[in-house]
């Protein structure tokens, strides 16, 4: 045997026990080491929650690989977590704090200056037109020690409910669903009942772009397990189609006929469990509750042939979906933005857990109806921390005396500090935004932070003019739409430049320590959220003022899990030293430090709430103990959960005469958001230099449009100017853009719809009636267009 | 003395041996499969990228390595080229191992054979397990 | 010849002594220790499986080392050894059954 292959057998010797074992083994000793260290965190972008290890060498962050070892993503990444870390060392990145003066240019002054400028304005502001005269716009892509902190100061410091956060645009519904359907905020299961299940329903999204890695695992489990049904129900045949076994096409908006149809054939072919109904749930309007002839009697009008006429979707498709679902043994349902931002969002959640009480598919492995969140951390940050005008800290309502009164002394602030009555949600918020020469705008400054309102809500043209005159304080990375109209801009850290927890979709906290330091004088919102409290006399009540980022961060959690930790939500034993330790985050209850975190909620022996004596007593809880199944937050105290009859309802807007289409709009892989990090990415920018308007051909034809014409889309409210391209992936009459790019003529949001949900307040971007019209043949539009100078001005204000 | 004609001729001939020999050239350097991973420097992109997708000129140009890619795990998890191969200011043709630990920790760090690309086992655009 | 991949488990503190203890046997080629250095990633070649069993003994005399796991042996070189012919008197020890303990 000559001695290379006797090397190289010895080699995979030791390689192979080291993975055995978990042993990280090192590359060949000879090769150099291209980082200093790794160091552990959460990925930046979507809701999915991938745990990535970021590469440090002298002090510069030179790598980002996934965390193998980490519960989302088993150390895979989709190309924006992979190219992340080239958005931090981007020269656009702001690095002063800026003054807007009165020629309209910024002018850079130290950070006291900046300040104390907005402290003594929201002073003012406040003492001149009442404390809710301010207000905070967040997001769920801050740190959740961030909005906690911010959160505090307004709730407990000025007494004001202004506060709301992006969220609200993107998953108030999910919130509204699963909180009158079980009672509280949140999934039942986690990501994990993925490989367990035997039927997956994804609704309402498109998970291979906008979720990549939870598709990449429903993708795996389907090539590993041909027998897994894949159903996908969207009014576009996507790239997710690629693995589906039935597609159901639904007009935008008609759905909830849909799932009432599916409903009906489960009950009409008694594929319902009736015990699980009769034990866990019960059937409901809101008010009255009914028995389950009810039920079926009103979904029995929902004929898969009338449904079909409905909404375009074939009635034997529905009738094999409504099988699949029901006997799979094992079936779960993923959805996102295609549910929730709909005037319809809360129904249409409520109506898919309804599929799921009726078949008995939830509380057990491989079952769940599992809301996809679509921030990293509108979980974590936001809905958890109550950082929305209605809520406090452990999702509980402001209006609920008892809480109100346990935070105020968990806070230790005078009894009533806290308003009773909950603030503006985020679209009334904006609506009510203005300048001090605007009478009818209560509202007269903002402080907004790591979100782009300017690009982001629907119906822009409304709301731009009340930005542009209020007093907008504005902190972020970039340059963005939001920057052009605020006063002050206040350069923010990035997420690997501070740290911080990130709570995902599943439940999940993570804990992304800091890595470097932050560019020129960013710095974290944290530090800026003490330091304007301690210059508002309110250092008492936020008293982490520490430059050492974390040792912030470590403070504000430990006050954020103090409060909870008696709550459904506690975190109480996701102490910072255990999650720094912890390889995969930890899933909330996690009710103390030898708990390992709860896979499933409302299952006796996996849910640690049916043994909290802390939370039995302050909530006056009688849990038994024998059950298999128990919803304890039910409001009437009977462990059930809602199965609601929600009437038909469609979209706000259908197609007339004068806007005789559909346009829907959405996400592509590469890139995020409103595009102002990825876009500034070469490889992302390459893949979608702009947006555009996907067009059926049949469309096309009739308006004699060719792939790459500019088209003119217009509704109602305003219009968008965009590069045709021609798809046969979609139903006629169904126009797609995506919402990624900042350039005037292409920020599709002019044309979407602010109408609102009832219940959660959420708008329904995802669907406005509109027309086209062709303007040109094509032109070069692949600018890759990014706000590079922060003194440029917003066209038309 | 000799004719325009004859002139012309050589003209052309030389020409048309430098285009044939630019030709291979280029096409040389498409074509090198290095599996050493030490490559790491970048080359130019043979074309002016613009402002171009990879897939707009590739799945015309190079049809069979494209409907490779797209029938592979990288197509459906939609891996693109670019993500392997960076743009116009950063492109490799062989895509070093540092890329791929971004994706696969773990198979980086239990790599038997670190001195070599993963792609001289994992065949790259199918990604089938071996050669 | 067999190789063995093996983990040495050994006791809290001893990484540097047990190291430079293993350097004094050339079969045994270490690659790499866990991250709580109580675990040592080793390639051990020997030239027969009692040989090898003999060395782990030796071994694990030493009071440092608690214990010596194999995960994974490479025999292909004896397989062909068989093959040919030229092994006899293959000996099946370890596959008898044990004489019971008498409590």
């Amino acid at each position: 045997m000559n001695v290379t292959r006797r090397n190289f057998i010895k080699l995979s010797a030791a390689a192979a026990t080291a993975a055995s074992v978990g042993i990280n083994f090192p590359k060949n000793a000879k090769a150099r080491e291209d980082v200093d260290k790794w160091v552990k965190g959460a990925c930046r972008f979507c809701g999915t929650g991938c745990g990535v290890y970021v590469g440090v060498k002298n002090g510069k962050a030179v790598a980002i690989k996934g965390n193998p070892d980490a519960k989302t993503n088993f150390g895979f990444l989709c190309v924006k977590g992979f190219l992340a870390y080239k958005v931090m060392y981007h020269p656009d990145r702001l690095k002063y704090p800026m003054i807007r003066q009165k020629d309209g240019n910024f002018k850079r002054v130290s950070w006291d200056k900046a300040l104390d400028h907005v402290a003594d304005k929201f002073k003012y502001l406040q003492n001149k037109y009442g404390k809710d005269a301010v207000a905070y716009y967040g997001s769920g892509q801050c740190m959740t020690e961030e909005s906690y902190t911010f959160n505090k100061l307004w709730k407990g410091g000025f007494g004001s409910n202004m506060v709301e956060g992006n969220p609200r645009l993107c998953m108030a519904s999910a919130v509204g669903g699963y909180v009158s359907t079980f009672g509280s905020d949140e999934p039942v299961g986690s990501y994990a009942d993925i490989e367990k299940s035997k039927c997956i329903f994804l609704v309402g999204s498109n998970t291979s772009e906008c979720h990549p890695i939870i598709f990449r695992r429903v993708m795996r489990h389907k090539l590993n397990n041909p027998d897994v049904k894949i159903i996908v129900c969207e009014p576009r045949k996507t790239n997710t189609a690629k693995i589906a076994d039935l597609w159901l096409p639904v007009d935008p908006g008609t759905d909830l006929a849909v799932f009432h149809s599916m409903a009906r054939e489960i009950i009409k072919n008694n594929w319902h469990n009736e015990d699980f109904i009769k034990n866990n749930a019960r059937i409901t309007d809101g008010k009255n509750t009914y028995d389950f002839k009810k039920y079926a009697d009103f979904v029995d009008q929902f004929t898969p042939e009338k449904v079909e006429k409905l909404t375009r979707c074939p009635a034997e498709n529905i009738r094999k979906a409504a099988e699949w679902f029901a006997n799979s043994g094992a079936t779960y349902t993923m959805w996102t933005m295609g549910l929730n931002q709909r005037i319809r969002g809360v129904w249409a959640n409520n109506l898919i857990h309804n599929l799921h009480l009726i078949t008995g598919n939830i509380a057990k492995p491989g079952a769940d109806s599992f809301s996809l969140t679509g921030q990293p951390n509108a979980c974590g940050g936001v809905r958890e921390t109550g950082s929305l005008c209605h809520l406090l800290p452990g999702t509980k309502p402001v209006a609920n005396d008892m809480w109100r009164s346990y935070v105020e002394k968990a806070w230790q602030i005078p009894k009533d500090t806290i308003d009773a009555k909950p603030g503006f949600h985020t679209m009334k918020m904006f609506d009510n935004l203005g300048g001090e020469n605007n009478p009818d705008k209560p509202i007269k400054g903002m402080l907004t932070s790591t979100t782009n309102p300017a690009q982001s809500l629907p119906n822009l043209n409304k709301y731009l003019e009340g930005m542009k005159n209020a007093f907008l304080v504005v902190l972020d990375i970039f340059p963005t739409r939001t920057t052009q109209l605020a006063d002050v801009v206040l350069p923010a850290a990035f997420i690997y430049e501070k740290g911080g927890v990130f709570g995902c979709s599943e439940r999940r906290s993570q804990l992304t320590e800091k890595c470097i330091n932050p560019p020129g004088e960013a710095k974290p919102d944290i530090w800026i959220a003490a330091q304007l409290a301690k210059r508002m006399g309110l250092e008492k009540l936020i008293p982490w003022n520490d430059d050492d980022s974390m040792i912030a961060n470590e403070k504000a959690w430990t006050d954020y899990i103090t409060v909870t930790k008696d709550t459904e939500h506690t975190l109480w034993g996701a102490k910072y030293d255990r999650l720094k330790k912890e390889p995969a985050g930890l899933q909330w209850p996690c009710p103390s430090i030898e708990h390992p975190g709860t896979y499933k909620r409302y299952v006796p022996g996996m849910d640690p709430m049916f043994n909290h004596e802390g939370f039995k007593k302050l909530f006056n809880k009688e849990i038994p103990s024998d059950e298999k199944v128990y919803f304890y937050m039910d409001k009437k105290g009977e462990g059930k959960a809602n199965i609601f009859l929600r009437p038909y309802a469609g979209p706000a807007e259908t197609p007339s005469v004068e806007y005789p289409f559909y346009l829907t709009t959405g996400r592509v892989i590469e890139q995020w958001h409103t595009g102002t990090m990825t876009m500034r990415v070469p490889e992302i920018a390459r893949a979608h230099p702009n947006g555009y308007l996907e067009i059926h051909p049949d469309d096309a034809k009739k308006y004699n449009i060719t792939s790459g014409d500019m088209i003119k889309v217009t509704s109602k409210r305003g219009s968008s100017i965009l590069p045709a391209v021609i798809v046969k992936n979609s139903m006629p009459g169904i126009l797609f853009v995506p919402w990624h790019d900042q350039h005037i003529d292409r920020m599709i949001n002019f044309v979407c719809n602010d109408a609102v949900d009832k219940g959660s307040k959420e708008p329904e971007f995802k669907i406005a009636a509109v027309k086209i019209e062709r303007i040109s043949g094509p032109k070069n539009v692949a600018d890759r267009y990014v706000i590079e100078d922060i003194n440029s001005a917003f066209p038309g204000l | 003395m000799y004719s325009k004609n004859f002139y012309f001729s050589v003209l052309l001939i030389f020409c048309t041996a430098l285009f044939i020999s630019a030709c291979a050239v280029n096409s040389q350097n498409v074509s090198e499969k290095s599996t050493d991973v030490k490559m790491k420097k970048t080359v130019e992109h043979p074309v002016d990228m613009g402002n171009k997708d990879c897939s707009e000129c590739h799945s015309e140009m190079t049809p069979d390595l494209y409907k490779e890619w797209e029938k592979s795990m990288h197509g459906f998890a939609m891996v693109k080229c670019q993500v392997c191969h960076g743009s116009q200011d950063n492109f490799v043709v062989a895509t070093p191992n540092e890329t791929c630990r971004g994706c696969h920790p773990k198979e980086y760090s239990h790599n038997p054979k670190p001195e070599k690309s993963c792609s001289s086992c994992h065949l790259e655009h199918s990604f089938a397990y071996h050669k | 010849m067999i190789f063995s991949g093996s983990l040495v488990t050994i006791k809290e503190n001893t990484l540097d002594d047990v190291k430079e203890f293993l350097k004094g046997y050339p079969q045994v080629e270490i690659y790499t220790s866990s991250e709580d250095n109580q675990n040592i990633v080793v390639a051990i070649e020997a030239e027969s499986d009692e040989k090898l069993e003999e060395l782990c003994n030796t071994l694990s005399s030493n009071e440092n080392i608690i214990n010596i796991a194999h995960h994974y042996f490479h025999f292909e070189e004896e397989v062909e050894q068989i093959e040919k012919g030229n092994k006899k008197n293959i000996s099946l020890k370890g596959f008898g059954k044990k004489k019971k303990k008498h409590l």
